[in-house]
């Protein structure tokens, strides 16, 4: 019995003594040296969400297309239209702000800013008028009733800009690359 | 044997032994009491003086307190992908000492509530390094796509500030090409919706300063931050 109370004090005395050599030597490497940090940090949001619209009027054979930005951030566009094969198309543009990308694509020349917070309110931003005329052949009759098809495609993508600053123009941008997407949620 | 026992175990002998332990306890007490008055004197002063050390991270020449990015884009103008900004960043000397200094920096992207977006690829944030190899070594160890650890080989002067660490900051304009897409199929159709994969993001840079004493300088390095170097006529490279 004396023997266990002995060992037990033993135990006891070797467990403080551990327990203060791991306090003392911590404490002592804490006050060694003399160390400071500084931090900071920041962040800004993108915005990224685009929208635009296309108008289309039709009168004479013609159609004529508006496309209008109403988001926060400024986009390039660009627009092309498909008919019969019987049926060819031309273009034309009173503001030759219109280019010809020389890919079946008319590119507009200037971004599209951002749409504008006014006093009277939310104001778009859009293009001038594309002109997309239709040729019917010469040996075929039109008449009032009969149906055509004409397709327009318009795209935009947020306009980029070179490391200065400047604005890229909108045929510098690659239009074709590939959008880079994860696994498609949902589906059938 | 039975004799001092019973000469022990009496009354009288402890009344004695108490006697006497409580002189000795009186006598100890009064001769600590005489010892510690021969050591008045005149009066002295005493002057002790703590060494401060101190380091400021520097934002376009100007300190900064805790926020940085605060004027990067300016006023009036929405961020431009592609655009180089300045964000010339370095450190000042800000202590009473000589110093050794490192730097961590983080890139990374958060939702709107600050949650951080480890989908998002932080390569996107061109933080660009600069004066690495001339003053700023690059801890290829330490670093990762989110984390770059530099270390100023040269030794901190007090007021002095290195040169910069980072020059300019650019947002990839291929984050217009990540797209998150999700199909909903309905009456024979299928709907693909194509979403901006970093709409509404932000992107978040952060920067921490470490400082530590010149005295010693290669054990405090390897006490306070973890790293092994070496310091060398006051030249400290990474080992």
């Amino acid at each position: 019995m004396k023997k266990r109370n002995i060992l037990a004090a033993v135990k006891a005395t070797a467990c403080a003594m551990t327990a203060g050599l791991i306090l003392s030597a911590s404490v002592g490497s804490a006050w060694s040296y003399f160390t400071t940090y500084t931090s900071a940090s920041g962040s800004h949001a993108i915005d990224l969400g685009n929208e635009t619209r296309v108008v289309e009027r039709f009168s004479d054979s013609t159609k004529r297309l508006t496309i209008t930005n109403d988001s926060l951030q400024p986009v390039y566009v660009r627009a092309t239209a498909f008919s019969g094969s019987g049926y060819p198309l031309s273009y034309s543009d009173a503001s030759g702000l219109w280019v010809d990308g020389g890919d079946g694509y008319h590119y507009y020349s200037q971004s599209l800013p951002a749409r504008q917070e006014t006093a009277e309110g939310t104001v778009a931003s859009r293009t001038s008028e594309l002109e997309v005329k239709i040729t019917f052949p010469v040996d075929e009759e039109v008449e009032d009733g009969d149906g055509f098809n004409v397709v327009v495609v318009y795209e935009s993508v947020p306009v980029r800009y070179d490391g200065d600053g400047n604005e890229l123009k909108p045929w510098e941008i690659d239009w074709t690359e590939e959008l880079k997407s994860g696994p498609v949620e949902g589906g059938a | 044997m039975k004799k001092i026992k019973k000469i022990l175990t009496s009354p009288v002998t402890t009344i004695a032994a108490f006697a006497l332990a409580a002189g000795l306890l009186l006598f100890s007490s009064v001769g600590g009491a005489r010892a510690a008055l021969t050591y008045f004197s005149d009066d002295y002063a005493s002057d002790i003086r703590l060494e401060e050390i101190g380091v400021t991270l520097l934002e376009n020449g100007a300190g900064v307190q805790g926020e940085l990015l605060a004027g990067l884009i300016p006023e009036g103008e929405s961020l431009k992908f592609g655009k180089a900004y300045p964000e010339v960043l370095s450190v000042l000397n800000s202590g009473a000492i000589n110093e050794y200094v490192r730097v961590s920096i983080y890139k990374y992207w958060t939702d709107e509530d600050g949650e951080k977006l480890t989908t998002l690829s932080p390569d996107l944030i061109g933080l660009n390094l600069a004066n690495v190899g001339s003053g700023w070594i690059l801890d290829g160890e330490a670093s990762t796509p989110e984390r770059t650890v530099l270390y100023y080989s040269g030794l901190l002067g007090t007021g002095e500030s290195t040169p910069a660490f980072t020059d300019t900051l650019t947002i990839d304009g291929d984050i217009a090409s990540r797209v998150r897409q999700t199909s909903v199929s309905s009456g024979g159709y299928t709907t693909i919706t194509t979403i901006y994969e970093y709409d509404g993001a932000r992107f978040c840079v952060e920067a921490k300063v470490d400082a530590v004493q010149e005295h010693n300088a290669q054990d405090a390095i390897w006490s306070a931050w973890g790293r092994r170097v070496t310091v060398n006529n006051g030249v400290l490279s990474l080992d």
